[in-house]
C-alpha cells in the first residue's frame, strides 16, 4: 500500500523526463541550425552591403540568401553524415559532393533574373571560355557559401561535443571554440559594417564627423549569439550534472531560457539607454574642466586683490603722495579674462558628453578592476611594473592627503564654529553687562545729583567750576555727623563718573545709603537752623 | 566568455577612435552582459539562506528525517544552484544528496531525505556545498559552504538479563542501597535519643537548644557509586571477531550505566581511553559518578563516539588505578575488557584490598580453566561471548 503512490510518482517522473528529452532533442534538431543560419545571415547582410558599394550591379538578395542556406545545409549535413557514415573517407566524399551541388545550385540561381535566350547563349559559351562558367560573381558567392558551410559544420560539431564529449574523445575545449567563433564572427561583422558605413578616405582623419545610426543586423547577431551561448552553457552543465549524478529540477530548462531572455533584454535596454554620441572628446572635456577651474581661481584672486586695493585706499596719504598718485594713471581693476574657448560649446552637448565619458570610463574602470580582482596572479604581475608602482605611490599619497585633510577639517571646523559661537556669546554678554553697568552708573549719578539738589536747597549750591572734591570740602564742615558718608558718596561718584571700573548693585546700594545719610544730615541741619531762627524770633519778640 | 573583457576594451577603443555609434551599442551590450552577470550573481548569492533541520540524537534502528531548506530571500532570481550534501555512508546510500534547482525571487525549496541509524557512532552530516554562476559563463562560479552538523547514534542498550549479567547487589557487582557502615565525620542530621544509643552520639549543642536529648545521624560510609572502566585498546580485542567484541563491550557498558541509573537510581561514572572523532586522537574520557538521567545521556554520547584506540596513553591496569584514585571508599568498580592478564588481575586485587567492590566483565569466549580467578580469590568475573549476545548487535 505504501509503495503504490511511489510507483505512480515514479511513473510521472519517467514520463515527464521522456517528454522533456523528446522536446529537447526536437529543439536540438531544428533550432541550432536555424539560429546559426540567422547569425550567418547577419554577417552576409553586412557583406552584401559592402559588395553593393563595390559592385552595384550584383544581385544583393542572392548574396544574402546563399550563405544562410549554406549554413543551414552545413549544420544539418554534418549531423546526418555523422549519424549515417562511420568512415571518414565516406564523409569527405559526401561533403565534396554537397559543395559541388551547392556550386551548381548557385550557378543555376545566378540565371534567375535572365531570360531563356540569355541563358542559352551563356551555356553555349562555356566550352569555349571556361571563365564564362566560373564567373567572378558565382565564385564570390560560392566562397561565401563555403565559408558559411564550414563554419556551420564546425559549430555543429562543437555543439555536439559540448553535449556528448564521448563522441570526440581526447578533444578539449568545444565551449571555448564556440565562444571564440562567436566573438570572431562578431568582430568581422563589426569591421565590415563599420567599413560599409564610413568613407574609406576619411577613416583616419581626426576631425571627421561621427557615424550615426544603428546596425540592426550587428545587434541581432550578438543577441542571438549570446542566446545560443546561454543554451550551450546549459548543455555543458547538463552533461556535468549527469556525470556527477545530480538530480536536475524539471523547471530548470525553462527557467534558464526565461532568465537568459530577461538578462539579454536588460542588457539591451542598458545598451539603448546609454549615450552613443559625444560632441566633445575626452581630452577637450578635461581641458575645459581645467580651464574652468583656472578661471575660478583667477576670479577668486582678482576679488582678493580688489579688496586689498580698497583697504589700501582707506589709509590717509600725503599731498605729495596724492599728487604723485594723481599723476600716475589709476590702477586698472584686475578683471579676469573670460575663458578662452575657441568654439563655444552648448551646455547640453557638453553635459551629454560628460555623461557619456563618465559612463564609459566608469564601466571600463569597473570591468578592468573586477577582471584583475578575479585574477590575482595577473594583478600581482601588473603591480610589479615600475610605472604602476609609481602610480600607486601617488595614489596612496593622494588618498593619505585627502584622509588627513578630512580629519583636519573634521577636527577644526567644530572648534572654529565653537570658538565663533563662544566669542559671539561673550560679546553679547559683554554688551548686556555693559548696558547694565551703564544703567547702574546712571543711577548713581542721579542719586548724587539729587543729593546736590537737596544741598542747594539747604543753601549749599555747587558752583559750576567746582569739582566734586572741592564741593565736598565746602559741604563737609557743615555736616560733621555725615562726614564719612559724604566722603564715601563723593568718592563713589568720582569713581563711577571718571573711571571704567565696573559698577554693581552693591555700589549703588551703598551710594544710596550714604546719600540718605547725607540728606538726613542736611534735613537735620535745616531743622536746627529753623529752631535757631524761631528762638531768635521769640527772643526778638 | 572569460576573454570578453579584452574584446570589450578593444571595441571601446575602436569605437572612440572611429566614432561609430553602433560600435558603442555593442560595447555597451557586452559590458552590460559582463556587469549584469557579475552584479546579478553576486547580489542574488548574498541573499541565499540555507538551513538544515534534523534531530541530531538517535538510538539504533531509528530514522532521522533531514530537511534542507534553501531560500532565496532576495528579489533577484537565481538561475541555477548546485546543492550537494555529503552524508555518511553508514547512514544513507549513496553517501551524498545532489540536486540542481532554480529559485525565483523570494522562493524556497525543501529537500528531504532520511538517515537510517543502524550503528552507533558519531557522524558528520555535510558540509553542504552550493555553487552557482551566471547563465553565459562570463564569471567564475561562486561557491558556498555550510558548516557540517553532527548526528550521534547512541549504542544499543539492553536489559542486563539479555547480556547474562546480574541485576542486583547480592552478586557484589552493584552497590548495596542499604548503609552498612556510617562515617562519623559526615553528619546527616539529628534524631531523638533512644535507649541504647551511645552517649558519644549525643549532639550536645542541639540538645541544649531543643531541651531534649538528640543524637547525631551519620551518612553511610560505603559509597553507593559505581565507575565503569572500559578497556578500548585495540590490542585488547585482537582476533577474528574484533569488531563484534569491541561493540559488545560498548553495549555492556551502556546497558550497565542505564541499569544503574534508571533501575537502581544510583550514581555511575565512566572512564575509558578511546579515539574521539571530534579530536581525531586518543582521548581519556573520565565522567565522574552521578545519578541524573542527563548524565546517563552524557555517558551514552561518549560511548557512541568512542572508537577503538590503537595506542592508548596508559595500559588498562594503570588507567584503572589512576581513575579510581578519585573514588570514595567502598565504591564499586566494574572493569570491562576484551582480554585478561596478570597485571589486570593484580590491579583488581589491589583495588579490592583498597576497599572497593570490584567486578570484571570479560568480552571473550569462556576459558577452559579459571586460573586467574583462582589466583585472585573471590573476584567476580563475568564473560560475554554468547552468540545470543552477539546477535543483539546485528
Amino acid at each position: 500500500m505504501n509503495q503504490k503512490p511511489l510507483r505512480v510518482h515514479e511513473a510521472d517522473d519517467y514520463l515527464e523526463t521522456k517528454r522533456q528529452t523528446a522536446s529537447v532533442s526536437r529543439a536540438r534538431g531544428v533550432f541550432p541550425p536555424l539560429i546559426v543560419g540567422l547569425m550567418v545571415g547577419c554577417i552576409a547582410l553586412a557583406i552584401t552591403e559592402l559588395l553593393r558599394r563595390i559592385a552595384p550591379d550584383w544581385n544583393g538578395t542572392y548574396f544574402l540568401l546563399v550563405p544562410m542556406v549554406a549554413a543551414f545545409a552545413g549544420h544539418t549535413t554534418y549531423r546526418v553524415t555523422r549519424e549515417r557514415y562511420r568512415s571518414g573517407s565516406d564523409r569527405l566524399r559526401l561533403q565534396i559532393i554537397e559543395l559541388a551541388v551547392i556550386f551548381l545550385v548557385l550557378k543555376a540561381a545566378s540565371f534567375l533574373d535572365n531570360t531563356l535566350p540569355e541563358i542559352w547563349n551563356d551555356i553555349r559559351r562555356w566550352p569555349e571560355d571556361i571563365l564564362a562558367f566560373f564567373d567572378f560573381e558565382t565564385l564570390t558567392a560560392f566562397a561565401l557559401a563555403c565559408a558559411a558551410w564550414f563554419s556551420a559544420a564546425r559549430t555543429a560539431r562543437d555543439l555536439e561535443a559540448v553535449a556528448d564529449p564521448m563522441l570526440y574523445k581526447g578533444e578539449t575545449g568545444p565551449m571555448e571554440r564556440l565562444n571564440q567563433r562567436f566573438l570572431a564572427g562578431g568582430l568581422i561583422l563589426l569591421f565590415i559594417s563599420g567599413l560599409t558605413r564610413s568613407e574609406f578616405a576619411t577613416l583616419l582623419e581626426a576631425d571627421r564627423s561621427a557615424i550615426h545610426g544603428l546596425a540592426l543586423n550587428v545587434l541581432v547577431y550578438f543577441v542571438l549569439g549570446l542566446l545560443v551561448l546561454g543554451q550551450v552553457r546549459l548543455t555543458w552543465h547538463n552533461r556535468l550534472w549527469e556525470q556527477q549524478k545530480y538530480k536536475v529540477s524539471g523547471a530548470l530548462h525553462k527557467a534558464w531560457l526565461k532568465y537568459t531572455l530577461l538578462f539579454l533584454v536588460i542588457a539591451l535596454g542598458i545598451a539603448f539607454v546609454l549615450p552613443t554620441q559625444y560632441t566633445v572628446s575626452l581630452l577637450d572635456i578635461v581641458g575645459y574642466i581645467a580651464s574652468t577651474i583656472g578661471y575660478l581661481a583667477l576670479l577668486i584672486f582678482s576679488l582678493i586683490a580688489a579688496a586689498l586695493q580698497w583697504l589700501l585706499s582707506l589709509f590717509p596719504t600725503t599731498a605729495v603722495e596724492t599728487e604723485t598718485l594723481t599723476e600716475t594713471p589709476p590702477p586698472s581693476t584686475f578683471v579676469a579674462p573670460p575663458p578662452t574657448v575657441a568654439n563655444p560649446i552648448p551646455w547640453l552637448a557638453l553635459a551629454r558628453s560628460i555623461l557619456f565619458w563618465i559612463v564609459a570610463l566608469g564601466a571600463a574602470g569597473y570591468i578592468v578592476h573586477s577582471y584583475l580582482k578575479d585574477r590575482p596572479e595577473l594583478l600581482r604581475a601588473f603591480k610589479a611594473f615600475k610605472v604602476t608602482q609609481i602610480a600607486q605611490r601617488w595614489w596612496r599619497a593622494l588618498r593619505t592627503w585627502w584622509r588627513d585633510m578630512r580629519r583636519t577639517l573634521r577636527a577644526t571646523l567644530p572648534t572654529l564654529s565653537l570658538n565663533f559661537l563662544r566669542r559671539k556669546e561673550r560679546r553679547q554678554e559683554t554688551r548686556a553687562i555693559r548696558r547694565k553697568h551703564e544703567a547702574l552708573r546712571e543711577q548713581m549719578f542721579d542719586v548724587y545729583l539729587e543729593t546736590l539738589e537737596r544741598a542747594r536747597e539747604e543753601g549749599f549750591p555747587r558752583r559750576d567750576a567746582q569739582t566734586p572734591f572741592e564741593y565736598h570740602h565746602t559741604l563737609d564742615p557743615h555736616l560733621p555727623e555725615a562726614h564719612t558718608e559724604l566722603t564715601a558718596l563723593t568718592d563713589a561718584f568720582v569713581e563711577a563718573r571718571y573711571s571704567v571700573h565696573p559698577v554693581n548693585e552693591d555700589d549703588v546700594a551703598r551710594l544710596q545709603a550714604n546719600a540718605r545719610q547725607v540728606r538726613a544730615a542736611l534735613a537735620k541741619l535745616h531743622t536746627t537752623q529753623e529752631s535757631k531762627e524761631n528762638e531768635l524770633e521769640r527772643l526778638n519778640v | 566568455m572569460q576573454n570578453l573583457i579584452g574584446i570589450v576594451f578593444i571595441l571601446f577603443l575602436l569605437a572612440v577612435f572611429l566614432r561609430i555609434d553602433f560600435y558603442f551599442s555593442i560595447v555597451y551590450l557586452l559590458a552590460a552582459v559582463y556587469l549584469l552577470a557579475r552584479v546579478w550573481t553576486q547580489a542574488s548569492w548574498r541573499q541565499l539562506v540555507v538551513q538544515r533541520r534534523l534531530v541530531n540524537r538517535a538510538f539504533p534502528d531509528e530514522t532521522i528525517p533531514v530537511e534542507l531548506v534553501v531560500r532565496n530571500s532576495g528579489r533577484l532570481p537565481i538561475p541555477w544552484i548546485e546543492v550537494q550534501d555529503s552524508l555518511p555512508v553508514e547512514l544513507i546510500s549513496p553517501p551524498f544528496y545532489r540536486e540542481v534547482i532554480t529559485l525565483g525571487a523570494k522562493q524556497e525549496r525543501r529537500f528531504a531525505y532520511t538517515l537510517a541509524c543502524y550503528k552507533r557512532g558519531y557522524y558528520v552530516i555535510g558540509p553542504l556545498f552550493m555553487q552557482t554562476g551566471d547563465l553565459l559563463g562570463v564569471i567564475r562560479p561562486l561557491t558556498m559552504r555550510q558548516d557540517p552538523e553532527y548526528v550521534i547514534v547512541y549504542p544499543r542498550v539492553l536489559p542486563l538479563e539479555k547480556l547474562g549479567l546480574p541485576t542486583h547487589s547480592p552478586l557484589a557487582v552493584l552497590p548495596a542501597p542499604a548503609p552498612l557502615f556510617e562515617d562519623p565525620t559526615r553528619i546527616m542530621g539529628v534524631r531523638p535519643y533512644q535507649m541504647g544509643d551511645s552517649p558519644r552520639r549525643i549532639h550536645w549543642t542541639a540538645t541544649a537548644k531543643a531541651g531534649e536529648l538528640l543524637v547525631k545521624r551519620y551518612q553511610p560510609a560505603i559509597a553507593r557509586e559505581t565507575l565503569i572502566c572500559l578497556d578500548f585498546a585495540q590490542e585488547s580485542y585482537a582476533g577474528r571477531r574484533f569488531y563484534d567484541a569491541s561493540e559488545l563491550a560498548i553495549v555492556a557498558a551502556a546497558s550497565l550505566a542505564n541499569h544503574i541509573i534508571i533501575r537502581e537510581g544510583l550514581a555511575v561514572g565512566l572512564a575509558t581511553q578511546a579515539v574521539d572523532p571530534l579530536e581525531d586522537a586518543a582521548t581519556a574520557f573520565s565522567l565522574p559518578p552521578r545519578r541524573e538521567r542527563a548524565h546517563l545521556m552524557s555517558i551514552l554520547e561518549v560511548l557512541a563516539r568512542a572508537q577503538i584506540a590503537p595506542s592508548p596513553a596508559l595500559p588498562f591496569p594503570d588507567f584503572l588505578r589512576q581513575e579510581t584514585t578519585r573514588l570514595s571508599w567502598g565504591a564499586t568498580v566494574i572493569a570491562i575488557s576484551g582480554t585478561e592478564s596478570d597485571p589486570l588481575y593484580e590491579t583488581l586485587a589491589y583495588l579490592r584490598s583498597a576497599g572497593f567492590a570490584v567486578a570484571l566483565i570479560l568480552v571473550m569466549p569462556p576459558a577452559s580453566s579459571d586460573d586467574h580467578r583462582q589466583a585472585t580469590g573471590k573476584l567476580p568475573i563475568y564473560r560475554l561471548w554468547r552468540e545470543a549476545n552477539l546477535e543483539t548487535l546485528a
